[in-house]
């Protein structure tokens, strides 16, 4: 059921979260879902980490707020909210769901959400035309 | 008959240091061939990356190694590159072996990405990252190595938004995380796992990266 969005919603442990995700910010490990600490990254000029609350909006729409080939990892809003990472509804006119984790400082805290992250929607491999050969010594 | 053209054997002697201001240059350049082993890593710039030279690339070797560049430049002419890189082909077998590594591979890969490889802007990994993680791979294992341990090349990699890379070694007992940043500084993350399935995290500060691969090294031995 989508939430009003008219309002701040207070984050709460009972709320799931998307993070989009690029294809290199994760792989298969033991068949499963690995995403790797760097997709937790914050860029220097953001206060904090660009989540989509599940409940108001769905993990494809989340996605969509990227490329159509990024890929959405879920986690439960417990997971920064018991370690002292706030996490703070802050809808933007095209993206009512948009919230931002707080706090997110040093690689332990990276780490701790990534590892607490399923992954509903798998990356695929963006489509580039790399100049760069890649080849083994032997060639 | 004609008689076959004479071709100089090349040798480390004819290895030189780069000037500061050249190795600068190939911080921000783009490589146009990345090829990483246990062994070494071998990074080729297009001579028009860097017009005054003919060719170029940084080989990490085994037996000689000048850490606070974090690698040897050395120069040779287009007549004796065949030749250099057939010696090198010869000498890292072992390289083309762990080059299957599914782990490496994608350390190849990532060390290829274009900028935006994200779609958010992200840096391309800077060159020097690459120079360090090869050389830190490397030095992980001479490391193991010289205590009487398997060899571990790190079990996979990713490439940081702000052109850093991160290596990951995985046992049962620990994960460890490495950020190489785009200044070639070096971090670590040794993640223990606990009984319940919970992690304690050890962090590190800015290491040098000798000090960083004794430490994983040592903690990977402790398994």
């Amino acid at each position: 059921m989508r939430e009003p969005v008219s309002e701040r919603v207070t984050i709460t442990r009972d709320h799931f979260l998307y993070r989009r995700i690029a294809s290199f910010e994760m792989e298969m490990r033991d068949g499963q879902p690995y995403v790797f600490s760097s997709a937790f990254r914050r860029d220097p000029d953001e206060a904090g980490l660009s989540v989509y609350v599940e409940g108001i909006e769905t993990a494809e729409q989340a996605r969509d707020h990227g490329q159509p080939y990024h890929g959405v990892a879920r986690l439960s809003a417990s997971v920064p909210l018991d370690n002292n990472m706030p996490v703070i509804h802050q809808p933007l006119a095209d993206a009512h769901g948009h919230a931002e984790i707080m706090e997110v400082n040093g690689d332990g805290r990276k780490r701790k959400l990534a590892r607490a992250c399923s992954v509903p929607i798998l990356p695929t491999a963006m489509p580039v035309d790399s100049k760069l050969k890649v080849v083994d010594l032997d060639d | 008959m004609v008689a076959a053209p004479i071709r100089p054997e090349p040798t480390t002697t004819q290895i030189r240091y780069n000037q500061v201001d050249d190795f600068q240059a190939f911080r921000t350049s783009r490589p146009k061939r990345v090829s990483f082993g246990t062994s070494g890593t071998e990074i080729h710039w297009n001579a028009t990356n860097y017009p005054p030279l003919k060719k170029q690339f940084m080989v990490f070797a085994t037996d000689n190694i000048k850490r606070e560049f974090g690698a040897l430049v050395t120069t040779f002419t287009a007549e004796r590159m065949s030749s250099v890189t057939t010696r090198l082909n010869e000498r890292h077998t072992e390289v083309v072996a762990q080059l299957s590594s599914p782990a490496l591979r994608r350390l190849t890969k990532i060390a290829a990405l274009e900028a935006n490889w994200d779609s958010e802007g992200a840096e391309s990994p800077a060159a020097l990252a690459i120079a360090r993680a090869g050389l830190l791979i490397q030095l992980v294992n001479e490391n193991l190595a010289s205590s009487g341990k398997s060899i571990h090349p790190p079990d996979t990699s990713a490439p940081l938004h702000n052109g850093g890379i991160q290596l990951e070694w995985w046992s049962s007992a620990l994960d460890i995380e490495t950020y190489i940043e785009p200044n070639g500084s070096v971090r670590c993350l040794f993640a223990n796992k606990l009984p319940d399935g919970a992690e304690d995290y050890d962090e590190t500060g800015d290491l040098g990266i000798s000090d960083a691969a004794s430490e994983i090294a040592d903690r990977l031995s402790a398994e």
